[in-house]
């Protein structure tokens, strides 16, 4: 009892005294913030209440993490007011905001490897407490010891809540990335926050993992009335513990609502997957293929690659039609482009092979692989920023020598994208985003792929310019190189593609012509659970 | 002598000075620009491309051979040091890398001392170069002469090899974004030893001449350049070319007008008052006349 009456004054408010009056826990009124001329937050809004679960959900860079990181007072926004318990913390500085009761995970793990599991617990009381003087501590005196038991004490009851007790004493580093996750979360629950902002807690998780830590949350919430805001890919795990639903698109708030009524929104599934609507053309190129008797340009075989301890993909195996366009579809996370990484040579396989045109490559560079004739264009476009768009296409040429090659190549680039023609000088980094999609993939081209690998082309265009952007993959699968295509858009690319394969944490779950898989409503389930 | 010659006369004196920090900046600022690394043995490889150059001297040979022979020694150093000590560290964490080149700064100037003598040399007297050369009331030698000719020639030729070259565009690519550049089949290890052999080349342009101009070489001899390349790089943005150039000159008349108009008592200090530019530029603008100032993503 004197020990909590010491220590607990000086901590963060509890939960239930937090908002006494009706200020909701959390409110985002209007806030914008801009980079580099990307909006990633247009006049959001959000009102959080005490003691709600709320999921904050929406694809690939609608602005999700950035809302986190204004919160929190990493990013200072634009324009817009945020209040935590009805008070304003806009200019605050990340500590200050975490003194008002606000804690939050990291997307990526950020422990603090080379400290055992306690210490790593006992930092995050450093959020909300006010630490007896250094004098004191030197000395040695009753005051800080007294301090030290308690926040010990706090940390120990962290990580029983967690279930991790026994894991106190060994190094965060050493252990396995579920159980470093609970130590994230540990930490951030340690200094008894209010409101708790939860990054991916599921990323990386398996099925089994991710629901015992549903659990665990649910548990803890009910125990001690925190607010919660959770970013999260995982639907399933969203919907099941959320009451209410958010759903953000560049950046604005496009439904927000119970799960069942998010799920069947149709702009929600039209922003996860995309609409199909491409010109007779370019479906007519897809559909004239069918049945190519030619082997395969590229067999992945059994392929397994881990980031650290964290499964990418599992055994995945898939092959791409010579002369084809072959899309990889999935919700975020899935591994698509951890897939293509592999075949590009970024990144390396654990397990399994790649083999190009019957010869094995796994074990080549990506500069050997680009030489051979497989060609990446990656997501985010890339670009040199601080080079001319003809000198960004010169780049893609790398390898060729030949002049009257390259200007050859670059003529074809520009017939393809006359957009792009007229702004040869300009710095790739000064260009819109559509005018630098296509920049990359004709620097891409400039290589004279055999296989092209194509990673997100649609990703943040406008919705005319993706159209575009379809109707030219069409285009170049008629300069006769073969096209593997990741996408988030998922309509979009099975309305191009003649075959595809949907990858789900790690694994292909489904495959097929993709006339058919247009049709099967699990490939809505894939990104929407 | 009149007040506005004089200023003319600092003028002069400065832009020599600077077009030698400029010669050693770039090398300096390439090198961060791709691995991200304070090479600090840069000033060593400036050394011993000279001390390599004398022997050459001693024979008799005409200075412009001398020269081409202390390109070839830094160049050969240069690449030595790359391919044995950082080529190895490549994966590593920056700061290994830094921790290294510290290493080989001392390693190199200890051997050299070894090797050779603590006594101060100098390359065989050019007379050609030592003769005056009068603009007006301005009076230079012809090594100043030489070492203004010789150095924009090495600098422009190093900015047209960059626009203009498949290999040149490689490592301008490669300092924006490493892992895209590899994307376009750029081989990595061996762009990192073209940017080393240019940077180490204009190194040893630089040693010769400053051979030539006060004649007085000592295996410490390179720290002090090898220092004030690194302020000249940072004062015009390290990692950017054009900046480095800048920078030099910059640094070159700040450090020869400071010395000319202060009183004497104070003038003494000279070195010292390059490092205060670089403190204050370090405090002001980071980022340099032409760098931009580096984001980190959270």
């Amino acid at each position: 009892m004197e020990l909590n009456t010491l220590a607990s004054p000086r901590l963060a408010g509890h939960p239930g005294r937090a908002s006494s009056h009706d200020a909701p826990v959390l409110e985002l009124d209007q806030v914008s913030i801009n980079f580099g001329g990307v909006r990633a937050l247009d006049k959001l809004s959000l009102r959080l209440n005490a003691g709600e679960i709320r999921g904050l959900i929406g694809p690939n860079g609608s602005g999700k993490s950035t809302a986190f990181n204004v919160i929190t007072g990493l990013y200072r926004p634009s324009g817009g007011a945020i209040r935590v318990a009805g008070r304003s913390i806009l200019g605050l500085r990340a500590d200050q905001i975490a003194s008002r009761g606000v804690a939050r995970t990291f997307q990526t793990l950020r422990l603090f490897q080379a400290m055992s599991v306690i210490e790593n617990v006992m930092l995050g009381t450093h959020l909300g407490a006010q630490p007896p003087s250094p004098a004191s501590i030197l000395l040695g005196l009753p005051a800080s010891r007294r301090f030290e038991a308690e926040v010990r004490r706090r940390s120990m009851d962290a990580l029983e809540a967690l279930q991790i007790a026994d894991y106190a004493h060994d190094m965060a580093g050493n252990l396995p990335y579920g159980v470093q996750k609970r130590v994230d979360l540990a930490r951030s629950l340690v200094a008894n926050p209010s409101l708790l902002l939860l990054d991916e807690p599921a990323a990386g998780l398996t099925g089994a993992e991710s629901h015992q830590l549903m659990e665990l949350i649910r548990a803890l919430h009910a125990e001690r009335g925190f607010s919660l805001l959770l970013v999260e890919h995982d639907m399933q795990f969203v919907a099941d513990l959320c009451e209410r639903i958010t759903v953000i698109d560049f950046g604005k708030l496009l439904v927000e609502g119970t799960p069942p009524e998010v799920r069947d929104n149709h702009d929600v599934v039209v922003a996860y997957l995309g609409t199909g609507q491409l010109s007779a053309s370019a479906r007519a190129a897809a559909a004239t293929d069918g049945a190519t008797a030619q082997p395969p340009v590229l067999e992945v075989k059994d392929i397994a690659v881990r980031y650290g301890a964290v499964p990418a993909l599992t055994n995945v195996s898939l092959n791409i039609a010579a002369g084809g366009i072959t899309t990889i579809i999935g919700a975020n996370g899935a591994g698509k482009t951890t897939l293509l990484s592999t075949v590009s040579g970024i990144v390396a396989a654990h397990q399994g092979q790649v083999l190009y045109r019957g010869d094995d490559v796994t074990r080549l560079t990506c500069e050997q692989r680009v030489a051979q004739g497989i060609v990446m264009c990656p997501e985010g476009r890339r670009l040199f920023p601080e080079m001319s768009v003809q000198e960004n296409l010169l780049l893609g040429a790398y390898n060729v020598t030949d002049k009257a090659t390259i200007n050859a190549a670059l003529d074809r680039v520009y017939a393809l994208f006359p957009r792009i023609a007229g702004r040869r000088k300009q710095l790739g980094g000064t260009l819109s985003g559509g005018e630098q999609q296509m920049v990359a993939i004709g620097r891409a081209l400039m290589a004279a792929p055999t296989l092209l690998l194509l990673d997100e082309p649609s990703l943040g265009l406008a919705p005319n310019l993706v159209e575009l952007i379809f109707e030219t993959i069409a285009e170049i699968r008629k300069l006769g190189c073969s096209i593997m295509l990741v996408e988030q858009n998922a309509a979009m690319a099975l309305e191009v593609a003649d075959f595809g394969y949907v990858l789900e944490t790690g694994k292909v779950t489904l495959s097929g012509l993709s006339s058919d898989l247009k049709e099967r409503h699990d490939v809505i389930e894939a990104y929407l659970g | 002598m009149t007040v506005f010659s004089e200023f003319l006369q600092h003028m002069a004196n400065g832009l020599v000075l600077g077009f030698l920090y400029a010669l050693v900046g770039i090398g300096l600022s390439m090198v961060y620009g791709i691995l991200r690394m304070i090479n600090f043995a840069h000033g060593e490889i400036l050394m011993v491309g000279v001390f390599l150059a004398l022997p050459v001297s001693a024979l008799g040979a005409p200075a412009w051979l001398v020269l081409l022979s202390g390109v070839a020694g830094a160049t050969l150093m240069g690449l030595l040091v790359q391919w044995a000590i950082y080529r190895p560290l490549l994966k590593s964490p920056e700061v290994t890398l830094l921790v290294a080149s510290l290493g080989v700064s001392l390693l190199l100037q200890n051997l050299v001392l070894m090797l050779t003598s603590p006594q101060p040399k100098r390359p065989d007297p050019a007379p050609f170069l030592d003769q005056p050369f009068r603009v007006g009331e301005i009076v230079l030698r012809n090594v100043d002469l030489a070492i203004i000719v010789v150095a924009i020639a090495a600098t422009l030729a190093t900015h047209l090899f960059l626009k203009h070259t498949r290999h040149g565009r490689a490592l301008r690519a490669l300092a924006q974004d490493m892992s895209a550049a590899r994307m376009m089949g750029v081989n990595v290890p061996f762009m990192v030893m073209i940017c080393f052999l240019i940077g180490s080349a204009l190194a040893g342009v630089a040693g010769v001449l400053i051979g030539y101009k006060y004649g007085h070489l000592t295996p410490l001899s390179g720290f002090v350049p090898g220092l004030k390349g690194f302020v000249a790089a940072v004062i015009g943005g390290i990692g950017s070319f054009p900046g480095a150039v800048v920078g030099g000159l910059i640094l070159g008349l700040l450090e020869t007008f400071l010395v000319g108009y202060l009183p004497d008592a104070l003038a003494q200090y000279r070195d010292a008052y390059v490092f205060l530019v670089l403190i204050l530029v370090l405090l002001v603008k980071p980022s340099g006349l032409f760098g931009k100032p580096e984001t980190v993503k959270v």
